[in-house]
């Protein structure tokens, strides 16, 4: 499997885990107090999202058979 | 009946005549499977073209031969540039070669078609099989030509709409000899090396060009590969094995790297309203608490005993107010009571008997004389008048009767 699993959560289930939470404090019946945990949770989970999305612009690299990273020439 | 009848020479020549004057006959492409080659030591070729309902005889004529580019042998489908007319000698039309083609084709067509159904059979081809392609991906893998248009269309997408995803491109070869080998190297190695999603690519071309992705070792290779795989193959008309055993196919390589990687624009919007979502959601929760808290406060005032005794205070005002107009009332009552006794009182006054011509007696030392008796002739008596007092003298006592009359004589 691919990279995304290794911190837990991939930015699609924080998405949906958010969009839960977002609904949980609509709901009149929550209390003040589960309402702060989730608000702190949520905006915990936004900055998880944040941080998935590694902001930093990526080249394309190339990877040969023996599994070696290396730049990929713009030149065609 | 005797008058038309005709050579075999002249039949066989008005028939050839026939063939001749056809313009589709003398410039037509025939395909079939070879066979019957015979080489002969002239140089002519002769071969028997055939499908499932029949054959045609044909030949290549030696001064033809550079028309025949591959040695040609019985059970290759060909199709042949010619055009058929008639050899008298034998009365037998044929087909008269001028180029003869491997009809790559359809031996390609044929074997898609094979292992296509071999695959599919197999279950390789089934949604069951098939992974789910990830929204949000952090690294792309590409098995593609480093030249081309594939490379570029899914460099140039991919870094137009996120260029925080990592593409790891594996240059492969993907087409002629050892294309198929390095594409399933391409996807080993990508798979092996962890990536979120790989595409399979290259642009447009014949079924040849494309037949890489038709090869049984690739299918495997993609179905057994554990990395979800967009295949983009060719055209959005062409159909290779790839595009079937992948878990996703794309039209186009441009259309894989839109499908492969997100909009980041729209992730930080996503973002961005899921922020604002929270903190709707916790201000709503504050606002309806405070307000609740406001209600309470109220009611809980409302309970207070400092309210209650400002209650009681007001009561009790209230009832020393009722108290002092009773008070008042009464008093009121009494005063006017008052007032008509004393109207009586003074009615029923003696001096006013006194003022009506009555005289009230005394004896000198100034006690009342209430009856007749307390008097004797010759006591001094006082009457009292309103306006003063008469001294008088009793000069007889008399009876009952007597009285009233010394009461006149009084006056």
């Amino acid at each position: 499997m691919g990279g995304t699993e290794k911190s837990g959560v991939s930015l699609e289930e924080a998405f949906q885990e958010l969009d839960r939470i977002i609904q949980k404090m609509q709901d009149r019946e929550v209390s003040l107090e589960d309402s702060f945990l989730l608000y702190e949770q949520g905006i915990q989970m936004l900055k998880l999202c944040n941080q998935k999305i590694d902001a930093v612009e990526k080249k394309m690299l190339l990877l040969n058979a023996q599994g070696e990273l290396g730049p990929f020439g713009e030149a065609v | 009946m005797t008058k038309n009848v005709y050579t075999v020479g002249q039949v066989n020549s008005y028939i050839k005549n026939m063939f001749t004057q056809d313009f589709m006959m003398n410039r037509i492409y025939v395909k079939g499977e070879a066979s019957n080659c015979k080489y002969h030591t002239s140089g002519h070729i002769y071969f028997t073209l055939k499908d499932e309902t029949g054959a045609i005889n044909g030949v290549l004529f030696a001064g033809n031969r550079k028309g025949l580019a591959f040695p040609m042998k019985n059970g290759d489908n060909v199709i042949v540039l010619g055009s058929i007319s008639v050899y008298e000698r034998d009365g037998k039309y044929q087909l008269y070669a001028r180029e003869i083609l491997p009809d790559g084709e359809g031996i390609l067509s044929q074997r898609y078609e094979r292992l296509k159904q071999e695959l599919e059979e197999m279950g390789m081809f089934a949604q069951e099989y098939k992974q789910p392609i990830p929204k949000y991906i952090k690294s792309l893998g590409i098995v593609t030509a480093p030249t081309g248009a594939a490379i570029r269309d899914i460099q140039n997408i991919s870094r137009r709409r996120n260029p925080y995803v990592q593409p790891i491109l594996f240059p492969a070869l993907v087409q002629g000899e050892g294309a198929a080998a390095s594409i399933v190297d391409g996807i080993h190695a990508l798979d092996q090396f962890g990536v979120d999603v790989i595409i399979l690519g290259r642009g447009g071309g014949s079924i040849e060009d494309l037949w890489a992705f038709n090869e049984e070792i690739v299918a495997r290779a993609i179905f057994e590969c554990q990395t979800p795989t967009i295949s983009a193959v060719g055209h959005e008309t062409d159909f290779t094995i790839a595009d079937y055993v992948a878990d996703l196919r794309a039209p186009t390589p441009s259309a894989a790297a839109e499908l492969a990687v997100y909009d980041i624009r729209e992730a930080e919007g996503l973002l961005l309203s899921l922020r604002l979502g929270l903190d709707r959601g916790i201000s709503g929760k504050l606002e309806h608490s405070r307000e609740l808290a406001v209600q309470y406060g109220k009611r809980l005032g409302i309970l207070a005993p400092g309210s209650q005794i400002n209650e009681k205070r007001q009561a009790a005002a209230d009832l020393e107010e009722k108290l002092r107009m009773r008070m008042e009332a009464i008093l009121m009552q009494k005063k006017h009571r008052l007032e008509l006794y004393a109207q009586n009182l003074e009615a029923a006054s003696p001096v006013r008997k006194l003022s009506q011509g009555y005289a009230f007696l005394t004896e000198k030392g100034g006690r009342a004389i209430h009856s007749a008796a307390d008097v004797a002739p010759g006591s001094i008596i006082d009457a009292h008048m309103l306006d003063g007092r008469i001294r008088a003298e009793v000069k007889e006592v008399l009876g009952e009767q007597a009285r009233a009359e010394t009461r006149l004589a009084g006056r």
